[in-house]
C-alpha cells in the first residue's frame, strides 16, 4: 500500500513537471514566433535601404579617390614643372581679379563706393588680366 | 498516511492544473530537436546577431561617408595650401616690399617648398589607400547584405519548423 501511494506521488510530480516545463518553453515560442513574424517584414526594407545607401557610399568614395588622385597629381606635377607652377600662380591671380570684381559690383550696389571709383577700379584690374591672360597662354600649355 | 499522500497528489495535481491553463491543449507544440540538430535558442541567437549587424550597418555607412567628405576636403586643402604658399613666394620675389610684407617673406622663406609639397603627398597617399581600403570594404558589404537577409529568412523557417507552426 504503502509502495503504491509512492508511485502514484512520484507519476503526478513528473507530469506536473513536464507540464511546466512545457509551458515556459510554449512562453518563449510565441514570443519568438510574435517577434520573427514583426520583423520578417521590415527586413527587405532594411536590406534594400542599406544596399542604395552602400551604392551610394560607394560612388562618393570613387569620387573622393578620384578627387585625391587629382590633387596627388597636381602636387607632383608643381615639384617637377617649374612652368606649371607658373601657370598655377597665374591662374590663381585670375580667380583673385574675377572675385575682386564681383565685390567692387557689390559695393557699387550697396552703394558703399562711387561708380568712378568702380569703373577706375575695374578698369585697372582688366589691364592686369589681359597681362596674366597673356602669360597664362605662354606658361599653361597642357 | 494514506491521507498525507493525497493531499501531497493534489497539490501536484492543481500546479499541473496551474501549468494547464496557460498552454493551449491542442496542438501542442514541442520542439524537435535531436542532439545534431540546433537548438531554437542556438537559432534564435544567430538570428539576432544578423540582425543587429544590419541594423547596425547604415550608422557605419553613413561614418565611412563623413570619412570620405573630410578627406576629399582636406586633399582640396592640400593644393590650395601649396598654391598660397606659390603664389606669395612669388609675390615675395618681385613685389618690392618693406616693413611687414619684407618681414612675412623672409619668414615664409625659412619653410621650404619641397618638404612641403612631400608632406601633402604623404598625406594623400595615406588617404587615397584608406579609400581604397574603405571603397573594398563597401563593395564586399554589398555583395554580403543579400545573403545574410536570406540567412535570416531561412533560419526563421527553421525556427518555424522547430517551434511546429508551419
Amino acid at each position: 500500500m504503502k509502495k503504491r501511494n509512492l508511485i502514484v506521488l512520484a507519476i503526478f510530480g513528473c507530469l506536473s513537471m513536464v507540464s511546466a516545463t512545457d509551458a515556459v518553453n510554449l512562453e518563449q515560442y510565441t514570443q519568438m514566433k510574435k517577434k520573427v513574424e514583426v520583423e520578417t517584414d521590415d527586413l527587405d526594407k532594411l536590406v534594400i535601404s542599406i544596399n542604395i545607401q552602400l551604392t551610394s557610399a560607394i560612388s562618393q568614395g570613387e569620387k573622393t579617390l578620384k578627387s585625391l588622385e587629382e590633387n596627388l597629381i597636381f602636387l607632383k606635377r608643381i615639384e617637377s614643372d617649374e612652368d606649371f607652377r607658373e601657370c598655377v600662380i597665374l591662374q590663381d591671380g585670375i580667380k583673385r581679379l574675377n572675385y575682386s570684381k564681383s565685390v567692387a559690383n557689390e559695393l557699387l550696389e550697396e552703394k558703399k563706393i562711387t561708380q568712378k571709383q568702380h569703373d577706375e577700379f575695374v578698369d585697372k584690374q582688366a589691364s592686369r588680366e589681359s597681362v596674366l591672360t597673356k602669360n597664362i597662354t605662354k606658361y599653361c600649355k597642357k | 498516511m494514506t491521507k498525507k499522500i493525497l493531499l501531497i497528489s493534489l497539490v501536484a495535481l492543481s500546479t499541473n492544473i496551474g501549468y494547464a491553463d496557460q498552454t493551449p491543449s491542442k496542438p501542442s507544440p514541442k520542439p524537435v530537436v535531436s542532439s545534431s540538430e540546433p537548438t531554437l535558442e542556438e537559432i534564435d541567437k544567430r538570428i539576432t546577431v544578423a540582425k543587429d549587424y544590419l541594423k547596425k550597418l547604415p550608422e557605419r555607412i553613413s561614418s565611412t561617408q563623413r570619412e570620405f567628405e573630410a578627406l576629399a576636403e582636406k586633399g582640396n586643402q592640400a593644393t590650395e595650401m601649396v598654391k598660397r604658399y606659390l603664389t606669395f613666394s612669388k609675390q615675395c620675389s618681385t613685389a618690392e616690399l618693406s616693413g611687414i610684407g619684407e618681414d612675412m617673406c623672409r619668414y615664409a622663406s625659412k619653410s621650404d617648398l619641397g618638404t612641403l609639397i612631400k608632406s601633402k603627398k604623404n598625406q594623400l597617399t595615406n588617404a587615397i589607400g584608406f579609400v581604397n581600403g574603405k571603397l573594398k570594404g563597401l563593395q564586399s558589404e554589398l555583395d554580403k547584405t543579400d545573403t545574410i537577409r536570406d540567412g535570416i529568412k531561412v533560419l526563421e523557417d527553421v525556427q518555424k519548423i522547430l517551434m511546429g507552426t508551419i
